[in-house]
């Protein structure tokens, strides 16, 4: 299958259109949440100037009551966005407060809003994801690359070490990384996080090029006198790649999915569903809270699986071994 | 097929060692907090090197410091209070590197040097001898004695006088290892074994005596057990508080040349320390000052219960259901998708949620008894893992039924369920058996998330309060387990398929090839 008409053919799928949609949806309101929801407005014009108050210091107002954000700004012209609390803020309406058009799925027991706390969720999963995946390709394809292309010696030599990454489990790596770096740092649990993901895509990516490099087309470049370099970029990559991209939402939906885990021992950050998720464990919380969380994870992972399908079946690329 | 197997096994020693330097290294990356005393960094190991260490201190260069300094002070006209302690806690052991060459020491720096042995004469029973005035006199009673003495400073000597007095202790006997100070505590600290019986406390206790006697208590262990009426379980608390002491303070007492000084760049080392502390001294959990072994054990039942009971209703409901797909599925279409559905439902819904809604549900009077949570939480982590052996058992038995063999049997009148379970099962289970290897690592998650949700005191939990409380051997060991479990299930796994597949069996090295011809 050619790339272009490959693409188009996904592209007409319904499926694909459908998770498309909700994963496009996650993405924008992930990048622009503070057009729907930040405990401080959204512009405010001060003595200085126009200035962005939720985008520049959102920390200043991140547990601030919003009647109090509202007097600091009354003498400036100030734009609040459509639900004007953070997810820590504990807003007026108090305590598991029942669903309105100003907290639309309620407040939890400490009065925090469990809409605006799915949404700020969102933003911390995929942030997540998409720095852990893109490290995990920066490293897999390279890595994988040269083990299967080279071979004999360079293969033992990279492919033990991604096999020994591979046989820890993901959250003992997280468990490492939690006690080597305490504090909440989205860098050093994306690198946890990629680390092992990596040596997937590695794993993956060797075998393509390991399969493609004894296809006919790859032995009669190689007759013809290409050298390597050019047979890898011409002829073995660009098949060898295709099944690790394809598997791209599947390792976005796989990494929230361990983001939402990690979250939920204790290991992972703050704000996330995974923690939405464990005040599921107290009874004291609001069955909405856990409800609201798994609904939000579901549908990353249920449009993420989706894309992957219809992507795996049109390029028709191996599963992958997740 | 075996030698391929032992070769699997082999790389057990490699990937664990690989992944406890791994592990070490990302767990020693925090620097030691400012607020720790030079002797807390000290017990902890934080004065040494990580992974090698090129210049081990022995005794030898703790006394050259300490005699430099002390002589330094000395031209000043000051005496260094703080050298003469070193000097005194190293008392016996040093003299073998100070005696020799005291008389190549300016007079006055002689006299500042066996001013501070004064309390290491008094230590060792020679306080009648010694001289009472800080002068020549005291420079030559320490030369006379180490004329007299040298043979008994001797690893041979010192050896057989501990042995003889552990073995026979009377007063007659403890008084030679008094008079060799801490020169013996090598060879006390070789005999003296962790009693577990009560005839052995006797010996113990006799041992500690003199230990206690020549380091005057130096860092006395907080679980000190003294005197004869002390059990069993106080003497051993003690004789394991001192083999603690000793391990961070043997090279204070001890020569490192030759062999054992490249041994010590390694072994003096935190990662070796580490090592030795968790192999040979049965390190302790600080949450429940339990051995760590022992808690390992003890959670890793739960663990293994979850894990054993999750992964093989997986693999059995796998069986079931992706025959249930595959049996006439041209005519039924519906069963393969209701198969598809009901395994990616724990998929997509995530089996965080499925726990927490159990829980929620079974509420904290049913959550930790056997018949509430864990069979729920088996129950939610076979059907989390049922998605994938599903799929590849229904990828491989779709081609099976699709042979001439099958469709011979079928032509017999042998029933579909029986072609698929009985026939297709034997080469497709050889398939999925070479994957359970794959799935621990996802499996060891899962199980670690139903315990936090259920509250089953696992290896999970333990991992979290170990995280809470940085303790590495804890963490260490759940990493180096986890790591051997999946090279030994990938081993078991090949060779499953291959007994299975008897293609595979003449492909391996190793494996029995059919003569053609």
């Amino acid at each position: 299958m050619t790339g272009g008409r490959g693409w188009r053919r996904i592209g007409r799928r319904r499926g694909t259109q459908a998770a498309s949609l909700v994963l496009a949806g996650w993405v924008l309101l992930a990048i622009f949440l503070e057009v729907l929801a930040a405990p401080a407005p959204l512009v405010a014009r001060g003595k200085d100037g126009w200035w962005l108050p939720a985008v520049s210091a959102p920390e200043r107002f991140a547990t601030t009551a919003p009647a109090v954000v509202r007097s600091q700004f009354a003498d400036q012209n100030a734009v609040y966005p459509l639900w004007p609390h953070g997810p820590e803020t504990v807003t007026e309406a108090g305590p598991r407060a029942g669903p309105s058009w100003a907290h639309p799925l309620g407040t939890d027991h400490r009065a925090r809003d469990v809409w605006v706390r799915v949404l700020y969720g969102a933003r911390v999963a995929l942030s997540l994801a998409s720095l852990a995946l893109a490290m995990a390709l920066a490293l897999g394809l390279p890595l994988g690359t040269i083990a299967g292309h080279l071979g004999a010696g360079w293969d033992d030599l990279l492919s033990r070490p991604l096999d020994l990454v591979h046989a820890v489990p993901t959250v003992v790596v997280v468990a490492l990384v939690r006690v080597a770096s305490p504090d909440d740092s989205v860098a050093a649990l994306a690198a946890a996080i990629g680390t092992v993901k990596a040596a997937e895509v590695a794993r993956l990516v060797r075998a393509e090029v390991v399969q493609t490099g004894e296809e006919g087309f790859v032995l009669a470049a190689r007759a013809l006198g290409a050298d390597e370099v050019r047979l890898l970029r011409r002829h073995i990559l660009p098949r060898a790649v295709r099944p690790a991209l394809a598997a791209i939402p599947f390792g976005l939906a796989s990494i929230v999915v361990l983001e939402a885990v990690t979250a939920f021992l204790g290991l992972g950050l703050p704000g996330s569903w995974g923690a939405m998720l464990a005040e599921g464990l107290d009874p004291s919380s609001p069955v909405v809270v856990p409800v609201a969380a798994a609904t939000a994870l579901g549908s990353v992972m249920l449009s993420c699986t989706a894309f992957f399908e219809v992507v795996n079946d049109a390029m028709d690329a191996p599963s992958s071994s997740h | 097929m075996l030698g391929s197997a032992l070769r699997r096994l082999l790389w057990v020693l490699p990937s664990a060692f690989g992944v406890s330097l791994l592990t070490f290294y990302a767990l020693t990356l925090v620097p030691p907090s400012a607020r720790l005393s030079a002797q807390e960094r000290r017990d902890r190991f934080f004065d040494l090197p990580r992974f090698f260490n090129a210049r081990p201190h022995d005794v030898r260069s703790r006394t050259g410091e300490a005699v430099t300094q002390i002589v330094d002070a000395a031209a000043r006209g000051e005496r260094d209070r703080r050298a003469g302690a070193v000097l005194r806690r190293l008392g016996g052991a040093a003299l073998p590197s100070l005696l020799p060459g005291l008389d190549t020491l300016a007079p006055e720096a002689r006299e500042a040097v066996v001013r501070e042995l004064a309390p290491v004469a008094r230590r060792m029973s020679l306080d009648g001898r010694l001289p009472d005035d800080v002068g020549p006199t005291s420079v030559v009673f320490w030369n006379r004695l180490w004329e007299t003495r040298e043979a008994d400073f001797d690893p041979g000597t010192a050896r057989s006088a501990v042995r003889r007095y552990a073995d026979y202790g009377t007063a007659a006997r403890a008084q030679p290892l008094r008079e060799l100070d801490t020169y013996a505590l090598p060879y006390l600290f070789e005999v003296l074994d962790i009693p577990e019986r009560a005839d052995e406390v006797v010996r113990a206790q006799r041992l500690l005596d003199v230990v206690e006697h020549v380091t005057e208590g130096d860092g006395t262990p907080p679980v000190a057990a003294r005197r004869d009426d002390a059990g069993v379980e106080a003497t051993a608390a003690a004789v394991r508080a001192w083999r603690r002491w000793w391990l961070v303070h043997e090279t204070d007492y001890q020569t490192l040349v030759g062999a054992r000084r490249v041994v010590a760049s390694l072994t003096q080392t935190q990662y070796g320390k580490w090592v030795y502390e968790t192999v040979a001294l049965d390190g302790r959990q600080p949450a429940s000052q339990t051995p760590a072994w022992q808690e390992l054990a003890r959670r890793g039942r739960v663990t293994l219960t979850l894990l054993g009971g999750g992964l093989l209703g997986a693999y059995a409901g796998a069986f079931v259901l992706a025959a249930f797909a595959v049996v006439g599925s041209r005519r039924r279409r519906w069963r393969g998708r209701l198969v598809t559905v009901g395994t990616v439902v724990p998929y997509i819904v995530s089996p965080v949620v499925l726990g927490v809604i159990a829980a929620r549900w079974l509420g904290p009077s049913g959550a930790a008894t056997w018949g509430g949570a864990y069979p729920w939480a088996t129950l939610i982590l076979a059907w989390s893992l049922l998605a994938e052996p599903t799929r590849h058992l229904r990828d491989a038995l779709v081609p099976f039924l699709a042979t001439e063999s099958a469709w011979g049997g079928l032509a017999r009148g042998v029933s579909s369920w029986r072609l698929v379970l009985v026939h297709g099962a034997r080469g497709a289970g050889g398939l999925v058996a070479a994957r359970l290897a794959t799935e621990l690592p996802v499996a060891v998650t899962l199980v670690f998330v139903l315990e936090r949700a259920f509250d089953l005191p696992g290896l999970g939990v333990g991992t979290l309060t170990a995280v809470a409380e940085r303790d590495v051997g804890w963490l260490m060991a759940i990493a180096l387990g986890g790591t051997a479990a999946t090279v030994l299930l990938g081993v078991f796994g090949d060779l499953t398929h291959a007994s299975l597949d008897p293609r595979l069996r003449e492909a391996l090295p190793g494996g029995r090839r059919r003569r053609v011809g």
